[in-house]
C-alpha cells in the first residue's frame, strides 16, 4: 500500500484487510477524515 | 522478477514517490493499493518504462531499465501486456484491428495468423465473434476486455493493470477481476494489479 509517497504497508491480502494500523484501516474501509479538507 | 530499488520520482517540485522499493517474483499476483493521487499509477509506468525515475533503479528479470534507450526498452516491454485505464482503444479500427495492432507492427505474421491469435485472444475474454465491431458499440466493461486481449495477444510474461474496474458496476468489476485471474492462471503470468477498488484488490492479489 502506497502512503505518504512511500510504500507503507505491504503483506498478504489477508495481512492487509486484517490490519489494525489506522492508517490501512481508514484506507481499507473507506472512511473519510473530516478534518482533512480543513484549511 | 521486478525488482524495484530506492526509486524517487517528482514532477517539478511535487515529490511523488520517495525512495519506494518492492520486489514481485514470477507468477506472483500482487496489488498495489492507495488513495487516488498516492503515485500508483506513476508506479507502474515505471515498470515499463514509460516513466523515467530521479533516482533508483527499475530490474526486469535483473536488467536494470532505467538507462535503458527505447530500442533497448522495446525488447524489455515485450515481456509486459498493460491494460490501461481508458483500455486506450483506437476508435478508427475495429475491434480486431486494436486487438492485433502491435502484432502488425512488430511480427512478421500470416494473416491467418494474425487471425487465429485475434480470435484466441477474444475468446479467452469472452468476447468471440466481435472482430468486425467498432469501439463505439462497446461497453465499458467490452472496452476493457478488448483491451485486455490486446495486451495479451503476444504471451507476455507480466501483465499490468492500471485501475482495470474503474467506472465500472460492482457485476462487471466482478466480471474483470475473473478475467485478470483466468489470464494469470491460464497463461502463468505475473500480475500486477494498481487500484483503489478494495474488492479487487482482495479478489486478485495474493499480496498487497
Amino acid at each position: 500500500m502506497l502512503h505518504n509517497k512511500k510504500i507503507y504497508a505491504n503483506g498478504t491480502a489477508d495481512q492487509i484487510f486484517n490490519s489494525l494500523d489506522p492508517v490501512v484501516r481508514q484506507f481499507v474501509d473507506g472512511v473519510a477524515d473530516p478534518k482533512e479538507n480543513l484549511p | 522478477m521486478i525488482e524495484v530499488l530506492d526509486l524517487t520520482k517528482s514532477f517539478g517540485a511535487q515529490l511523488v514517490l520517495d525512495n519506494v522499493g518492492f520486489k514481485i517474483e514470477n507468477g506472483e499476483s500482487v496489488a498495489i493499493i492507495g488513495r487516488s493521487g498516492s503515485g500508483k499509477s506513476v508506479l507502474l509506468k515505471h515498470l515499463i518504462g514509460l516513466l523515467q525515475p530521479d533516482t533508483g533503479e527499475v530490474l526486469i528479470d535483473g536488467e536494470n531499465i532505467v538507462p535503458m534507450n527505447e530500442r533497448q526498452l522495446l525488447r524489455v516491454r515485450w515481456k509486459f501486456g498493460m491494460l490501461f485505464q481508458s483500455a486506450a482503444l483506437f476508435d478508427s479500427m475495429t475491434v480486431a484491428e486494436n486487438v492485433a495492432f502491435w502484432l502488425r507492427q512488430h511480427k512478421h505474421l500470416t494473416e491467418a495468423e494474425i487471425s487465429r491469435r485475434v480470435a484466441g485472444a477474444l475468446e479467452m475474454v469472452d468476447l468471440p465473434g466481435t472482430e468486425d465491431k467498432p469501439p463505439s458499440e462497446l461497453s465499458g466493461g467490452m472496452r476493457k476486455r478488448v483491451g485486455l486481449a490486446r495486451a495479451i495477444i503476444y504471451e507476455p510474461q507480466i501483465v499490468l493493470y492500471d485501475e482495470p474496474t474503474a467506472g465500472l458496476d460492482p457485476i462487471v468489476s466482478d466480471s474483470i477481476d475473473q478475467l485478470i485471474l483466468r489470464v494469470r492462471d491460464r497463461l502463468k503470468v505475473t500480475t500486477v494489479v494498481v487500484t483503489h477498488d478494495m474488492r479487487t484488490a482482495r479478489r486478485v492479489g495474493s499480496g498487497c
